[in-house]
Protein backbone atom coordinates (compact mmCIF):
# COMPACT_ATOMS: atom_id res chain seq x y z
CA UNK A 1 0.00 0.00 0.00
CA UNK A 2 1.43 3.62 -0.98
CA UNK A 3 1.97 5.70 2.17
CA UNK A 4 -0.12 8.88 1.53
CA UNK A 5 2.18 12.18 1.29
CA UNK A 6 3.04 14.26 3.81
CA UNK A 7 1.81 18.08 2.10
CA UNK A 8 4.33 19.54 4.02
CA UNK A 9 6.34 17.27 2.24
CA UNK A 10 4.53 17.63 -1.37
CA UNK A 11 5.62 21.61 -0.66
CA UNK A 12 9.24 20.83 -0.21
CA UNK A 13 9.71 18.50 -3.12
CA UNK A 14 8.31 21.30 -5.37
CA UNK A 15 11.04 24.03 -3.32
CA UNK A 16 13.44 21.23 -4.76
CA UNK A 17 12.23 21.82 -8.25
CA UNK A 18 13.03 25.28 -7.51
CA UNK A 19 9.03 26.47 -6.75
CA UNK A 20 9.82 29.72 -4.68
CA UNK A 21 5.91 30.00 -3.66
CA UNK A 22 6.17 26.13 -2.26
CA UNK A 23 8.37 27.67 -0.10
CA UNK A 24 6.86 30.78 0.46
CA UNK A 25 3.74 28.96 1.79
CA UNK A 26 6.13 26.44 4.15
CA UNK A 27 7.77 29.93 5.11
CA UNK A 28 4.32 31.34 6.01
CA UNK A 29 2.60 27.78 7.79
CA UNK A 30 5.67 27.53 10.01
CA UNK A 31 7.28 30.87 10.66
CA UNK A 32 5.08 31.63 13.69
CA UNK A 33 5.74 28.29 15.51
CA UNK A 34 9.09 28.42 14.79
CA UNK A 35 10.36 31.85 16.10
CA UNK A 36 8.43 30.76 19.00
CA UNK A 37 10.61 27.83 19.66
CA UNK A 38 13.50 29.84 19.21
CA UNK A 39 12.30 33.16 21.28
CA UNK A 40 11.16 30.60 24.53
CA UNK A 41 14.69 29.24 24.07
CA UNK A 42 16.89 31.95 23.88
CA UNK A 43 14.75 34.62 25.19
CA UNK A 44 15.96 37.44 22.80
CA UNK A 45 13.51 38.76 20.16
CA UNK A 46 16.23 40.20 17.76
CA UNK A 47 18.51 36.79 17.74
CA UNK A 48 15.13 34.58 17.41
CA UNK A 49 14.18 36.50 14.25
CA UNK A 50 17.76 36.03 12.62
CA UNK A 51 17.46 32.24 14.14
CA UNK A 52 14.51 31.98 12.58
CA UNK A 53 15.18 33.51 9.34
CA UNK A 54 18.58 31.34 9.37
CA UNK A 55 16.29 28.22 9.70
CA UNK A 56 14.49 28.69 6.75
CA UNK A 57 17.41 29.68 4.66
CA UNK A 58 19.02 26.66 5.70
CA UNK A 59 15.96 24.91 4.68
CA UNK A 60 16.25 26.66 1.12
CA UNK A 61 19.48 25.63 0.63
CA UNK A 62 19.66 22.28 1.77
CA UNK A 63 15.95 21.60 -0.54
CA UNK A 64 18.44 19.96 -3.03
CA UNK A 65 19.42 17.32 -0.43
CA UNK A 66 15.71 17.16 1.01
CA UNK A 67 14.58 12.95 1.26
CA UNK A 68 10.96 12.18 2.29
CA UNK A 69 11.97 9.81 5.25
CA UNK A 70 10.07 11.72 7.76
CA UNK A 71 7.15 14.81 8.29
CA UNK A 72 8.55 18.29 6.86
CA UNK A 73 7.78 19.66 10.29
CA UNK A 74 10.28 17.10 12.19
CA UNK A 75 12.93 18.36 9.80
CA UNK A 76 12.38 21.97 9.92
CA UNK A 77 12.05 21.98 14.06
CA UNK A 78 15.70 19.61 13.93
CA UNK A 79 17.31 22.21 12.01
CA UNK A 80 15.78 25.26 14.46
CA UNK A 81 17.04 23.02 17.43
CA UNK A 82 20.08 22.54 16.23
CA UNK A 83 20.51 26.51 15.46
CA UNK A 84 18.99 27.25 19.24
CA UNK A 85 21.67 25.13 20.48
CA UNK A 86 24.50 26.24 18.45
CA UNK A 87 23.87 29.82 19.80
CA UNK A 88 23.57 28.69 23.17
CA UNK A 89 27.07 27.56 22.83
CA UNK A 90 28.32 30.12 21.06
CA UNK A 91 26.60 32.21 24.28
CA UNK A 92 28.34 30.25 26.10
CA UNK A 93 31.66 31.05 24.67
CA UNK A 94 31.28 34.61 23.94
CA UNK A 95 29.01 36.13 26.37
CA UNK A 96 27.63 39.22 24.83
CA UNK A 97 25.55 41.80 25.28
CA UNK A 98 22.57 41.92 23.05
CA UNK A 99 23.25 44.15 19.30
CA UNK A 100 19.68 45.59 19.52
CA UNK A 101 20.45 47.01 23.18
CA UNK A 102 19.80 51.19 23.34
CA UNK A 103 22.97 52.39 22.59
CA UNK A 104 25.11 54.92 24.56
CA UNK A 105 24.20 57.59 22.78
CA UNK A 106 20.76 56.71 23.53
CA UNK A 107 20.14 55.96 19.69
CA UNK A 108 17.38 53.50 19.08
CA UNK A 109 17.98 50.22 18.19
CA UNK A 110 18.06 49.25 14.51
CA UNK A 111 15.08 46.87 14.20
CA UNK A 112 11.87 47.41 16.38
CA UNK A 113 8.97 45.61 17.85
CA UNK A 114 6.03 46.79 19.39
CA UNK A 115 6.14 46.52 23.35
CA UNK A 116 2.83 45.34 24.12
CA UNK A 117 3.04 46.75 27.69
CA UNK A 118 2.96 50.30 26.68
CA UNK A 119 -0.15 50.74 24.97
CA UNK A 120 -1.84 47.94 26.62
CA UNK A 121 -4.84 47.55 29.03
CA UNK A 122 -4.10 46.09 32.65
CA UNK A 123 -5.36 42.82 31.68
CA UNK A 124 -3.26 42.72 29.18
CA UNK A 125 -0.68 43.97 31.27
CA UNK A 126 -1.21 40.95 33.88
CA UNK A 127 -0.84 38.72 31.03
CA UNK A 128 2.67 40.19 30.08
CA UNK A 129 3.43 39.86 34.01
CA UNK A 130 2.23 36.15 33.69
CA UNK A 131 4.20 35.03 30.23
CA UNK A 132 7.32 36.86 32.18
CA UNK A 133 7.24 34.74 35.19
CA UNK A 134 6.38 31.46 32.73
CA UNK A 135 9.86 32.96 31.00
CA UNK A 136 11.23 32.84 34.19
CA UNK A 137 10.54 29.45 35.05
CA UNK A 138 10.96 28.14 31.50
CA UNK A 139 14.49 29.74 31.28
CA UNK A 140 15.86 27.94 34.40
CA UNK A 141 14.89 24.62 33.04
CA UNK A 142 17.91 21.95 31.51
CA UNK A 143 17.62 23.55 27.67
CA UNK A 144 16.76 20.01 26.84
CA UNK A 145 13.62 19.36 28.72
CA UNK A 146 12.85 23.43 27.58
CA UNK A 147 13.14 22.46 24.06
CA UNK A 148 10.95 19.13 24.73
CA UNK A 149 8.29 21.17 26.12
CA UNK A 150 8.11 24.14 23.85
CA UNK A 151 7.86 21.25 20.91
CA UNK A 152 5.35 18.81 22.93
CA UNK A 153 3.13 22.30 22.52
CA UNK A 154 3.24 22.33 18.34
CA UNK A 155 -0.06 20.41 17.06
CA UNK A 156 1.94 19.54 14.29
CA UNK A 157 4.84 17.36 16.52
CA UNK A 158 3.81 13.69 17.58
CA UNK A 159 5.86 12.60 20.42
CA UNK A 160 7.48 10.16 18.38
CA UNK A 161 8.38 13.49 15.84
CA UNK A 162 9.87 15.06 18.81
CA UNK A 163 11.96 12.18 19.72
CA UNK A 164 13.35 11.78 16.83
CA UNK A 165 14.00 15.85 17.21
CA UNK A 166 15.88 15.82 20.24
CA UNK A 167 17.66 12.97 18.68
CA UNK A 168 16.22 10.60 22.22
CA UNK A 169 13.74 7.23 22.48
CA UNK A 170 10.25 8.34 22.80
CA UNK A 171 10.75 7.45 26.58
CA UNK A 172 13.27 9.54 27.08
CA UNK A 173 11.13 12.43 25.36
CA UNK A 174 8.59 11.73 27.52
CA UNK A 175 10.23 11.93 30.69
CA UNK A 176 12.24 14.99 29.75
CA UNK A 177 8.65 16.77 29.18
CA UNK A 178 7.49 15.23 32.31
CA UNK A 179 10.30 16.16 34.54
CA UNK A 180 10.19 20.06 32.75
CA UNK A 181 6.49 20.06 34.04
CA UNK A 182 6.93 18.92 37.35
CA UNK A 183 9.42 21.84 37.40
CA UNK A 184 7.39 24.22 36.09
CA UNK A 185 4.39 23.29 38.60
CA UNK A 186 6.65 23.65 41.35
CA UNK A 187 8.23 27.45 40.32
CA UNK A 188 4.48 28.25 38.97
CA UNK A 189 2.50 27.37 42.25
CA UNK A 190 1.19 30.67 42.89
CA UNK A 191 -0.20 31.36 39.56
CA UNK A 192 -1.82 27.76 39.29
CA UNK A 193 -3.15 28.17 42.85
CA UNK A 194 -4.98 31.37 42.70
CA UNK A 195 -6.13 30.17 39.20
CA UNK A 196 -4.60 33.44 37.28
CA UNK A 197 -4.79 31.11 34.07
CA UNK A 198 -8.81 30.57 34.70
CA UNK A 199 -9.39 34.20 34.94
CA UNK A 200 -7.20 35.27 31.47
CA UNK A 201 -8.11 32.58 29.65
CA UNK A 202 -11.86 33.03 29.95
CA UNK B 1 -0.04 8.26 59.30
CA UNK B 2 -1.11 4.48 58.15
CA UNK B 3 -3.67 6.56 55.94
CA UNK B 4 -0.99 8.67 54.58
CA UNK B 5 0.95 5.88 53.32
CA UNK B 6 -2.01 4.38 51.98
CA UNK B 7 -3.01 7.28 50.33
CA UNK B 8 0.77 7.81 48.80
CA UNK B 9 0.17 4.18 47.33
CA UNK B 10 -2.84 5.12 45.84
CA UNK B 11 -1.53 7.98 44.31
CA UNK B 12 1.43 6.41 43.04
CA UNK B 13 -0.83 3.49 42.03
CA UNK B 14 -2.72 6.21 39.76
CA UNK B 15 0.02 7.85 38.58
CA UNK B 16 1.62 4.73 37.39
CA UNK B 17 -1.98 3.59 35.81
CA UNK B 18 -1.39 3.76 31.81
CA UNK B 19 -4.75 4.93 31.15
CA UNK B 20 -4.27 7.98 33.52
CA UNK B 21 -0.57 8.69 32.06
CA UNK B 22 -1.61 8.74 28.09
CA UNK B 23 -4.64 10.88 29.20
CA UNK B 24 -1.75 13.38 31.09
CA UNK B 25 -0.29 13.08 27.55
CA UNK B 26 -2.97 13.38 25.51
CA UNK B 27 -3.91 16.98 27.17
CA UNK B 28 -0.16 18.07 27.47
CA UNK B 29 -0.84 18.23 23.66
CA UNK B 30 -4.64 19.11 22.73
CA UNK B 31 -7.72 19.39 24.58
CA UNK B 32 -9.13 15.81 25.65
CA UNK B 33 -11.96 14.77 23.41
CA UNK B 34 -15.46 14.33 25.11
CA UNK B 35 -14.66 10.42 25.28
CA UNK B 36 -11.38 10.72 26.52
CA UNK B 37 -12.98 13.70 29.29
CA UNK B 38 -15.69 10.97 30.27
CA UNK B 39 -12.94 8.18 30.86
CA UNK B 40 -11.03 10.96 32.94
CA UNK B 41 -13.88 11.49 35.17
CA UNK B 42 -14.50 7.91 35.67
CA UNK B 43 -11.11 7.08 36.98
CA UNK B 44 -11.29 10.23 39.06
CA UNK B 45 -14.47 9.48 40.94
CA UNK B 46 -12.34 6.09 41.80
CA UNK B 47 -9.34 8.39 43.03
CA UNK B 48 -11.04 11.75 44.20
CA UNK B 49 -7.73 12.34 46.12
CA UNK B 50 -6.05 13.19 42.85
CA UNK B 51 -8.19 15.81 41.60
CA UNK B 52 -5.44 18.07 42.58
CA UNK B 53 -2.82 16.66 40.57
CA UNK B 54 -5.07 17.06 37.93
CA UNK B 55 -6.05 20.45 38.34
CA UNK B 56 -2.44 21.53 38.24
CA UNK B 57 -2.08 19.45 34.70
CA UNK B 58 -5.18 21.58 33.34
CA UNK B 59 -3.23 24.51 34.91
CA UNK B 60 -0.17 24.20 33.63
CA UNK B 61 -1.67 23.09 29.95
CA UNK B 62 -3.57 26.65 30.43
CA UNK B 63 -0.66 28.52 31.45
CA UNK B 64 1.63 26.85 28.57
CA UNK B 65 -1.32 27.58 25.94
CA UNK B 66 -1.39 31.13 26.47
CA UNK B 67 2.03 31.85 26.32
CA UNK B 68 2.36 35.17 23.44
CA UNK B 69 3.49 34.23 20.28
CA UNK B 70 7.12 35.82 19.54
CA UNK B 71 7.15 39.18 17.89
CA UNK B 72 7.48 38.65 14.51
CA UNK B 73 8.36 41.37 12.30
CA UNK B 74 6.25 42.22 9.42
CA UNK B 75 9.01 42.08 6.38
CA UNK B 76 10.25 39.06 7.19
CA UNK B 77 9.26 36.58 4.38
CA UNK B 78 10.90 39.58 2.55
CA UNK B 79 14.14 39.08 4.58
CA UNK B 80 14.59 35.48 4.21
CA UNK B 81 13.90 35.57 0.49
CA UNK B 82 16.26 38.91 0.12
CA UNK B 83 18.98 36.76 2.25
CA UNK B 84 18.92 33.85 -0.28
CA UNK B 85 19.18 36.10 -3.29
CA UNK B 86 22.15 37.57 -1.58
CA UNK B 87 23.44 34.36 -0.48
CA UNK B 88 22.86 33.16 -4.27
CA UNK B 89 24.52 36.03 -5.80
CA UNK B 90 27.37 35.83 -3.39
CA UNK B 91 27.89 32.30 -4.42
CA UNK B 92 27.46 33.13 -8.40
CA UNK B 93 30.26 35.45 -7.81
CA UNK B 94 32.57 33.69 -5.91
CA UNK B 95 31.87 31.20 -9.23
CA UNK B 96 32.26 34.02 -11.50
CA UNK B 97 36.03 35.06 -9.53
CA UNK B 98 37.17 31.77 -9.51
CA UNK B 99 36.72 31.08 -13.34
CA UNK B 100 38.37 34.88 -14.14
CA UNK B 101 41.25 34.19 -11.36
CA UNK B 102 42.36 30.61 -13.35
CA UNK B 103 44.45 31.40 -15.92
CA UNK B 104 46.76 34.16 -12.94
CA UNK B 105 46.08 31.64 -10.46
CA UNK B 106 46.90 28.84 -12.75
CA UNK B 107 50.01 30.60 -14.46
CA UNK B 108 52.39 31.59 -11.99
CA UNK B 109 52.23 27.58 -10.04
CA UNK B 110 53.01 26.31 -13.66
CA UNK B 111 55.74 28.85 -13.92
CA UNK B 112 57.63 28.12 -10.57
CA UNK B 113 57.21 24.24 -11.34
CA UNK B 114 58.25 24.82 -15.15
CA UNK B 115 61.40 26.87 -13.28
CA UNK B 116 62.24 24.45 -10.83
CA UNK B 117 62.20 21.38 -13.33
CA UNK B 118 64.68 23.58 -15.39
CA UNK B 119 66.83 24.40 -12.77
CA UNK B 120 66.66 20.32 -11.74
CA UNK B 121 68.02 19.82 -14.84
CA UNK B 122 70.31 22.28 -15.38
CA UNK B 123 72.16 21.40 -12.32
CA UNK B 124 72.30 17.61 -12.92
CA UNK B 125 73.59 18.76 -16.34
CA UNK B 126 76.64 20.89 -14.92
CA UNK B 127 77.37 18.02 -12.84
CA UNK B 128 77.64 15.69 -15.35
CA UNK B 129 79.84 17.91 -18.05
CA UNK B 130 82.06 18.57 -14.76
CA UNK B 131 82.66 15.12 -13.87
CA UNK B 132 83.09 14.70 -17.97
CA UNK B 133 85.69 17.59 -17.51
CA UNK B 134 87.49 15.93 -14.44
CA UNK B 135 87.40 12.72 -16.11
CA UNK B 136 89.08 13.94 -19.76
CA UNK B 137 91.51 15.43 -17.16
CA UNK B 138 92.33 12.83 -15.60
CA UNK B 139 92.62 10.36 -18.63
CA UNK B 140 94.65 13.29 -20.51
CA UNK B 141 97.40 13.05 -17.11
CA UNK B 142 97.40 9.41 -17.31
CA UNK B 143 98.01 9.39 -21.26
CA UNK B 144 100.71 12.14 -20.59
CA UNK B 145 102.68 9.82 -17.79
CA UNK B 146 102.43 7.04 -20.50
CA UNK B 147 104.14 8.84 -23.29
CA UNK B 148 107.10 9.19 -21.25
CA UNK B 149 109.06 6.65 -22.48
CA UNK B 150 108.78 3.64 -24.12
CA UNK B 151 108.10 0.20 -22.25
CA UNK B 152 111.37 -1.47 -23.07
CA UNK B 153 113.48 0.25 -20.34
CA UNK B 154 111.73 -1.38 -18.07
CA UNK B 155 113.61 -4.60 -18.69
CA UNK B 156 116.62 -3.12 -16.79
CA UNK B 157 114.54 -2.08 -14.25
CA UNK B 158 115.75 -4.84 -11.45
CA UNK B 159 119.41 -3.42 -12.66
CA UNK B 160 119.00 0.11 -12.31
CA UNK B 161 116.91 -0.52 -8.86
CA UNK B 162 119.74 -2.25 -7.52
CA UNK B 163 122.21 0.66 -8.25
CA UNK B 164 120.89 2.60 -5.31
CA UNK B 165 122.36 -0.05 -3.03
CA UNK B 166 125.70 0.11 -3.98
CA UNK B 167 127.73 2.02 -1.90
CA UNK B 168 128.93 5.72 -3.27
CA UNK B 169 132.92 4.87 -3.08
CA UNK B 170 131.95 2.13 -5.69
CA UNK B 171 130.27 4.85 -7.80
CA UNK B 172 133.55 6.90 -7.88
CA UNK B 173 135.82 3.86 -8.99
CA UNK B 174 132.96 3.17 -11.83
CA UNK B 175 133.13 6.86 -12.54
CA UNK B 176 136.58 6.61 -12.88
CA UNK B 177 137.27 3.53 -15.31
CA UNK B 178 134.61 5.63 -17.59
CA UNK B 179 136.81 8.13 -17.64
CA UNK B 180 139.83 6.36 -18.36
CA UNK B 181 138.06 4.76 -21.15
CA UNK B 182 137.77 7.85 -22.37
Amino acid sequence: MERELDPDAALMLRVKGGDIRAFETLMEKYKQPVINVIYRTLHDVAEAEDLAQNVFVQVYKSAHRYEVSARFSTWLFTIARNLCLNEIRRRSRHPAESLDATSADGEQPARQFEDPRSTSAPDHLLQSELDAKIQEALDALPENQRIALLLCRQDELSYEEIARVLGCSLSATKSLIHRGRETLKERLKPYLRTGLWKENSA
Amino acid sequence: MQLCAGNGFKQRRLMNDPQYQRLKELSWKRPLSPEEEKTLRELLQNHPEHQPDWESEVGLNHLLGHLSDAPLSSNFNAQVLSAIEREKSERAALRRRRSHSYAPNWLPRWSVAFLAVALVLFSVQQHRSSNRAEMARSVARVSSVASLSEIGWLKDFDAIRGLSAIPATDDDKLLNILETRK
